[in-house]
């Protein structure tokens, strides 16, 4: 049970809640327009400040610089301490709350971590939350999956997190999965099997994301491919790699590649450099060929005219006879002659030792040509296989990739199959649990009975799907806003009342004015009476802000507010509201 | 032959011939077929195109030999100044 609320500022209206239903009703005075309607009343407020104590995140109102440094309290009824615990927090300091008494002391946390003083203890806002979830829901620290800050803010809706936009979920933060786990904890249901949705929900997601990421973006689509393309590239590099490393057996490191190369390159040179003198010393030797024949061509007729001549035109200048002249003739013939066989003798040998050198050099250099080919330099030989550690390089790159996508493909089979599973466990757990269903939905059947009339057949059911289980809440009805309001009246009712009895949650149960917006005044009368009759069956708490003018149509239909009014009663005037102040 | 005739051109005259030996010999001894090419080379330089063949050459070596200008000794060609003394 809750207690109390207040604050440590005496303008502040302290709330004191009794047992069973709780109006904390809101006037309309005559004066304050539609528009004001009652905003800054602090229906809202109070569940907002509960929340807060209760171990919430901040929130809007209290960073508020008119109330942050305003300490708040909650009472409430805690186990084993045979009293009220007073829990105390702030916006200023958040991160804390202060416990009287010390209810830590009994706990698993060690008392030594908290400054303690004579009225109390300050905690840590997580300690707390702990607490909270062992004492109020009896979630142990192994439970991983629930949540008693999802599991509060099902027990305090609020209107502005999106609380009564969705039945099943208690804000619009929390994900579907997440709130059906925590609410199969409360009807008794397999939670653990239900939040596994949430791990193949999130496995699917992330899978989705990379694929999807795969896709679009072509850098990451780089770090994954295809498997298929990236298998096709391996084996390209494949064959790449053997052919290099066949190369690299055969390969034969000559020593003085280099040195080799270059004598080829000279044997080269040098035997072209034969084949050109050659060239010139074949055509002397024809011109020699030439003149030896030539020289022998005229006879000695020639001569002798020559000197019968020279006697006529120079008779007393010629020195020599006739045969001296002739043997002088024959002498420099001869000499040509000899000088020119020697000549020619000497050509020829040049060549032929000229051809024997090329032949020479054209086996060196066949051998040379013939090393080089089959052999290579060192360095050839570390190139290759510098390349070769590139390619294996990029196999490895290649293979892992290939892996990656690969085992992305790979997830996608295995969530599926994941999924199947889970449906069909999750299914035959329902089946099994027919009886708890059974239970829960007879509960949600008589209250929305009592609300719509006996002529509707409305039940509450689960529903293994592949990919979520759904909680069905049938009502057969139109989806108006105020059907689907009591349609959360009614499963709040339901769940809150199921596990109340299993001793998995408290025995208080708060609903923001938003539940009754736009609810017929029959609905709202008979909300208001069966929860005052539920909370009295069950030794229960429904605390209720309502809004005056909702509350008349109740009363209008004979629903008695009195016994269940609380101080105290707020009004949109400056000082009527929950703070007692403007800000 | 000797002196240039109707037949024979100047430049091929055997006169002419020893007298560009001479000139492309510089008198200096040499072997015959230094003698032969300087000769020849004479001739190119001096385009004297006509073509004389080696026997032709040696006539005029021979004419030479008569005068008294040139003789053979160990295979060379040595010039001399002619001495008037027969």
């Amino acid at each position: 049970m809750l207690r109390e609320l207040g604050a440590g500022d005496e303008r502040f209206r302290t709330v004191r809640f009794t047992e069973g239903l709780n109006l904390l009703i809101a006037d309309r005075t005559a004066a304050s327009t539609e528009q004001e309607s009652r905003n800054a009343v602090g229906k809202t407020s109070a569940a907002e400040l509960l929340q807060f104590l209760l171990g919430a995140d901040q929130t809007k109102l209290t960073r508020n610089s008119s109330i942050k440094s305003m300490g708040f309290h909650l009472d409430l009824d805690w186990p084993g301490i045979g009293d009220t615990l007073r829990v105390r927090r702030s916006g200023a300091k958040p991160g804390y709350v202060f416990l009287t008494p010390d209810i830590t002391g009994t706990s698993a946390v060690d008392p030594t971590l908290f400054r303690v003083d004579r009225a109390g203890t300050t905690v840590p806002i997580s300690d707390w939350r702990s607490e909270l979830e062992r004492s109020l829901f009896g979630i142990r620290a192994e439970d991983s999956g629930l949540s008693g800050r999802t599991l509060i803010s099902f027990y305090i809706r609020r209107a502005e997190a999106g609380g009564f936009s969705d039945a099943l979920r208690p804000n619009t933060k929390v994900s579907r999965h997440v709130a059906t786990a925590n609410l199969c904890y409360l009807l008794g249901m397999d939670w653990a099997l239900a939040k596994r949705y949430n791990d193949v929900s999130e496995k699917d997601q992330t899978r989705k994301k990379l694929a999807g990421a795969a896709k679009d973006n072509p850098t990451l689509g780089k770090i994954v491919g295809s498997s298929a393309k990236l298998r096709g590239r391996i084996q390209a590099v494949d064959e790449r790699i053997s052919g290099l490393e066949r190369q690299i057996e055969g390969f034969q490191v000559v020593p003085e590649y280099e040195e080799i190369r270059r004598e080829a390159d000279q044997v080269d040179a040098r035997i072209r450099e034969l084949r050109s003198s050659e060239v010139v010393d074949r055509r002397n030797l024809e011109d020699m060929e030439r003149a030896v024949t030539e020289a022998t061509e005229p006879d000695d007729a020639y001569l002798e005219g020559a000197y019968s001549e020279l006697g006529v035109v120079l008779g007393r200048e010629v020195r020599a006879r006739f045969d001296q002249v002739k043997e002088f003739h024959q002498a420099v013939v001869r000499n040509r002659r000899h000088y020119l066989d020697e000549e020619i003798d000497r050509l020829r040998r040049q060549l032929q030792e000229s051809e024997r050198e090329r032949g020479r050099l054209g086996d060196r250099q066949a051998e040379l040509l013939r090393i080089l080919h089959d052999g290579g330099a060192l360095d050839t030989l570390t190139m290759m296989q510098r390349v070769l550690a590139k390619e294996v390089a990029e196999r490895e790159a290649l293979q892992h990739r290939a892996e990656a996508a690969e085992a992305l493909e790979q997830s996608r089979r295995e969530i599926t199959q994941e999924k199947l599973q889970l449906e069909g466990d999750m299914a035959a757990d329902i089946a099994e649990r027919r009886k708890l269903v059974q239970q829960a939905s007879s509960l949600f059947t008589r209250f929305a009975r009592r609300l719509y009339g006996n002529d509707r057949n409305p039940y509450l059911n689960f529903e293994a799907k592949r990919s979520s289980l759904d909680i069905v809440l049938q009502l057969d009805s139109d989806s108006s806003s105020g059907i689907s309001n009591m349609k959360t009246f009614c499963f709040d009712l339901t769940w809150a009342v199921v596990a109340h009895r299993a001793g998995r949650g408290p025995d208080f149960l708060v609903h923001d004015s938003k539940i009754y917006d736009g609810v017929d005044e029959r609905q709202v009368k008979e909300a208001l009476s069966l929860a005052a009759e539920v909370m009295a069956e069950e030794g229960m708490q429904y605390i209720v802000t309502i809004n005056s003018d909702d509350l008349d149509k109740a009363v209008r239909l004979g629903f008695d507010p009195a016994p269940y009014e609380i101080a105290p009663r707020l009004n949109d005037r400056p000082e009527g509201g929950l703070f007692g102040f403007r800000f | 032959m000797i002196t240039p005739t109707k037949g024979i051109a100047p430049q091929r005259a055997l006169l002419t011939v020893g007298a560009q030996v001479l000139l492309a010999t510089e008198g200096r001894p040499v072997t015959v077929s230094q003698a032969w090419r300087r000769f020849q080379e004479w001739r190119a330089e001096h385009k004297h195109n006509a073509p004389i063949p080696f026997w032709w050459f040696v006539l005029g070596l021979d004419v030479l030999y008569a005068l008294g200008v040139v003789e053979l000794r160990n295979e060379i060609l040595v010039f001399r100044e002619r001495s008037d003394a027969s």
